[in-house]
């Protein structure tokens, strides 16, 4: 995904609700040539039949067979582990992985795909929870932000942040939010925030240069659960890159996805720890809807 | 659409969960509060219980009603795309004159109106469902006409404008007389109808009385029952609270979920499955050899 914005999607797909109303994002995305999208169905063969799941797949999303530049993968085997494998194996730039339909109550000992593939996988994922209203997922991104992470790959993903930002044209924003200042020990206001409180604007201002867009860059401090969905909300940022470091956070029931996705009505793409990992990866052949399905 | 024998309580689950798990602590707490706790007064023996509920099932059942009669006008106004689908397409392979071998070529105008009903009958269901209709419409129609329709913020009714050129381009070709052009434009209006139809149930929702009174009423009628029920039933009230509040719930929100027939939910009208068993028509008529594949139910649900 490098100098470029995404144009191999996968989306794994359990034909539940939750995946159906990812279609109109989908589609959104689709509408450009160089798009390529795979939907991979992973099912159990004790308890289904491969002839009765192919019908499934073929009949989910059918339009997308309109499209000329889709194909459809079936894999038998355990759910998670075969698509973080899949995965692994074949480079895709976006994996399509909408939240679950929510249940009303905790699900202890739930283990989540999206974390799991955030953790173990190198492709960026693709998520968001406006499930009930979906309203963002039926429109084109209208402004799009990175929320940046300090992370030691943030140059590649602000690149890529913007490259998106350039391909639907549309304002693009960095938010950064310091860390809380440790106001006990007695420091100076100047450098309360952090040792070096310039060092990441003077490399961004290097980096702007070569960047598609110009960066409008918004900072604060205080409680991300609170001032992220504020930056957010007042950039109107409807796509929103994050880091892994923020993507992720534990929780009472275990790791889960970060909680602030579900306060902001939008498509997220979250970067995996392994992103970047992607070089020297063969893509899979790309085939059309009268070819057969391949099976893994 | 829903075409399971059986309904599948997990679609409707997480709509009612939540509130059911409320239910069921507050059912739980009053039972125990009389049984254990000695408040006596917390049952109301006199609550009419049984005429409320009566009351209620009516307003349900009239909000039901209207919900479906809405979601089965949808049906029959794609039911009327099917045909009238199938009569232009007839009408533009018999009526406008030209040879077997040129109907092969794109610029042919009998080819086109196909090809422009076939892209109508997508871009018709992905605008009722807030899709981007374009990466569908590249295929089947050309640069110049995908660039025209971009303009267009209501695209089906672009294509329509485009088939309406077409014809009348034929007209002006010598290739068409008035009374088959009348008879072709007249399917063409006939679209347009069936389309603002569905437009209007899209665009119109059941009056927000009719969703906002009987949810109020179900909550107050939920609350109220432990109260009713829990002389008689003492420890077992949760369990008979419960149950009827789910009822109550459930048929709030069936009634609800099938009053939008084209919300992208499972009570869709099937409008993938039209749409495809249209093109597969429309290119057997055309003589495209290329067979697509039916849409089949996914495990349940048919879209």
């Amino acid at each position: 995904m490098q100098n470029q914005y995404p144009t191999r999607l996968l989306f794994p797909t359990s034909f539940s609700d939750a995946c159906f109303k990812t279609i109109p994002a989908l589609s959104e995305w689709m509408d450009d040539p160089n798009m390529h999208l795979t939907i991979l169905h992973v099912y159990d063969p004790k308890k289904k039949k491969r002839a009765q799941v192919e019908n499934q797949l073929y009949s989910f999303f059918a339009e997308a067979d309109q499209y000329g530049r889709c194909e459809r993968i079936l894999v038998s085997g355990p759910a998670e582990e075969s698509i973080t494998q899949h995965c692994k194996q074949v480079p895709y730039d976006l994996v399509f992985v909408p939240a679950s339909e929510p249940t009303g109550f905790p699900r202890i000992g739930h283990k989540s795909l999206r974390v799991t593939l955030l953790q173990n996988g190198i492709s960026p994922l693709w998520t968001s929870e406006d499930q009930l209203n979906g309203n963002s997922l039926r429109r084109r991104p209208t402004s799009v932000a990175y929320v940046m992470s300090n992370e030691e790959n943030w140059q590649d993903q602000l690149t890529a942040a913007a490259y998106t930002a350039s391909r639907w044209n549309v304002p693009f924003h960095l938010i950064y939010l310091f860390p809380p200042p440790n106001v006990g020990d007695g420091t100076l206001a100047a450098d309360i925030f952090v040792q070096d409180p310039d060092g990441p604007l003077v490399e961004l201002q290097h980096l702007g240069t070569k960047l598609p867009v110009p960066v409008r860059v918004r900072t604060s401090t205080g409680n991300d659960r609170v001032e992220l969905p504020r930056l957010l909300r007042e950039c109107s940022a409807d796509l929103i890159f994050m880091g892994s470091n923020l993507s992720v956070s534990r929780g009472l029931f275990g790791t889960t996805v970060n909680p602030i996705m579900k306060s902001i009505p939008g498509q997220f793409i979250c970067f995996p720890k392994g992103y970047g990992k992607l070089q020297n990866q063969e893509y899979i052949r790309m085939v059309d809807q009268w070819e057969p399905l391949r099976s893994n | 659409m829903i075409v399971s024998d059986h309904l599948p309580l997990k679609r409707i689950w997480p709509a009612v969960s939540r509130k059911l798990f409320y239910l069921l602590l507050f059912d739980l707490s009053i039972s125990l509060l009389y049984t254990f706790g000695g408040m006596k007064f917390l049952a109301i023996s006199a609550f009419p219980l049984a005429p409320l509920v009566g009351a209620l099932s009516i307003f349900l059942a009239f909000r039901t009603q209207s919900a479906y009669g809405r979601w089965w006008e949808a049906r029959i106004l794609w039911g009327g795309l099917v045909n009238y689908s199938r009569t232009i397409t007839r009408q533009a392979l018999t009526l406008i004159d030209g040879t077997a071998e040129g109907l092969g070529s794109p610029a042919d105008p009998r080819h086109q109106i196909v090809r422009l009903q076939i892209a109508f009958v997508r871009a018709f269901r992905c605008h009722l469902r807030r899709q981007n209709p374009f990466p569908e419409l590249e295929s089947i129609l050309d640069e110049d006409c995908i660039r025209r329709l971009r303009q267009h913020s209501n695209v089906p009714t672009g294509i329509l404008l485009e088939s309406g050129n077409v014809v009348r381009k034929a007209q002006e070709d010598g290739r068409l007389d008035s009374y088959r052009w009348v008879a072709i434009d007249n399917s063409i209006t006939e679209l347009t109808n069936i389309f603002g139809s569905c437009e209007r149930i899209k665009n119109t929702p059941l009056p927000r009385q009719y969703d906002y009174l009987p949810r109020i009423f179900v909550s107050a009628i939920c609350i109220l029952l432990p109260f009713s029920l829990v002389e008689g039933l003492e420890l077992l009230t949760p369990v008979a609270s419960t149950l009827i509040s789910f009822i109550l719930l459930a048929l709030d929100t069936v009634g609800r979920e099938i009053e939008s027939p084209f919300e992208n939910t499972v009570h869709d009208t099937p409008m993938t499955s039209l749409s495809r068993s249209i093109e597969i028509n429309l290119r057997q008529q055309l003589g495209d050899r290329r067979s697509l594949r039916e849409v089949h139910p996914v495990e349940g649900f048919i879209y």
